[in-house]
């Protein structure tokens, strides 16, 4: 069995709980959970449990996936759920955030550039880039970093990260949009400027 | 003509890929055109790759903790002991 693609006869193996294809489905998956659990702003802690979690709820609702979606995205589902139980937060925000009138500040009223974007080339230049943009990482609201996330580090599609997160692609877009806005605001802020 | 705002909120909010074809061709011709906005293009990839090999390092720190996780999951599978 690949990492995502499953056929009948995998499906019928998961269904009848065959060991074998159970370690199999937690050795492709839980690393990549893990990882993604902390990059959307858990501690290791927190991440551990709750990828446990994911694989407890997977085990739990197996008879109700299909096979329609990847197993990957399946997987992701039921841990993005967990991180906002985790969370108690129930809504992505999308109405008013600050860093909108941010953005439209950098611009005149017909479009142009007032304060133009800053050239950070030399953020992959420096050694301390990792600590920076981790800082700045930080400091994202949970949905953005989740976003940004997904799409960015875990290198996902769109289409999947809808999926997974239960957001249209436009809300996608607003929220991507922020992430971006807030990173670029975050590291000039931090002395990226020339 | 689009303007240096529109361009940067296509390309930030990827609604460039949805666009139409001549769009598309719009903001090409602006980026070739305007050096602000493509180096706002430029920041968009910076900022992913920048993540991206920061999460690399980051995740090599994580690997071993994750190993130790999987066993446990696994140990606490059906059928296992």
């Amino acid at each position: 069995m690949t990492a995502n693609a499953l056929t009948d006869q995998d499906l019928d193996r998961l269904r009848a709980r065959e060991p074998a294809l159970l370690s199999q489905v937690v050795q492709d998956h839980a690393r990549t959970l893990f990882r993604a659990a902390r990059g959307m702003g858990l501690t290791d802690t927190a991440a551990e449990d709750l990828v446990q979690d994911v694989f407890t709820t997977f085990l739990e609702t197996l008879d109700r996936f299909e096979g329609r979606s990847q197993l990957r995205t399946w997987l992701f589902g039921i841990l993005h759920r967990k991180i906002l139980e985790f969370r108690r937060e129930q809504n992505v925000d999308q109405r008013h955030d600050p860093i909108d009138e941010v953005f439209e500040s950098r611009f005149d009223s017909k479009g142009r550039w007032a304060r133009p974007p800053e050239d950070l080339q030399r953020l992959l230049e420096s050694h301390q880039a990792g600590k920076l943009i981790q800082a700045c990482l930080g400091e994202l609201p949970h949905a953005q970093r989740s976003v940004f996330t997904l799409r960015e580090v875990e290198e996902l599609d769109s289409a999947e990260i809808c999926k997974i997160l239960d957001i249209s692609v436009t809300n996608l877009g607003v929220l991507m949009h922020r992430a971006r806005a807030r990173l670029r605001e975050c590291l000039e802020a931090k002395g990226w400027r020339r | 003509m689009l303007s240096c705002k529109q361009v940067a909120r296509l390309l930030s909010t990827e609604e460039l890929h949805r666009a139409s074809l001549s769009t598309r061709w719009g903001v090409r011709m602006h980026l070739w055109m305007c050096r602000h906005c493509s180096r706002f293009a430029a920041q968009i990839r910076l900022l992913g790759s920048a993540a991206r090999a920061s999460h690399r390092t980051e995740s090599g720190k994580a690997d071993a903790e994750a190993e130790t996780l999987e066993d446990r999951i696994i140990r606490r599978l059906p059928g296992r002991r």
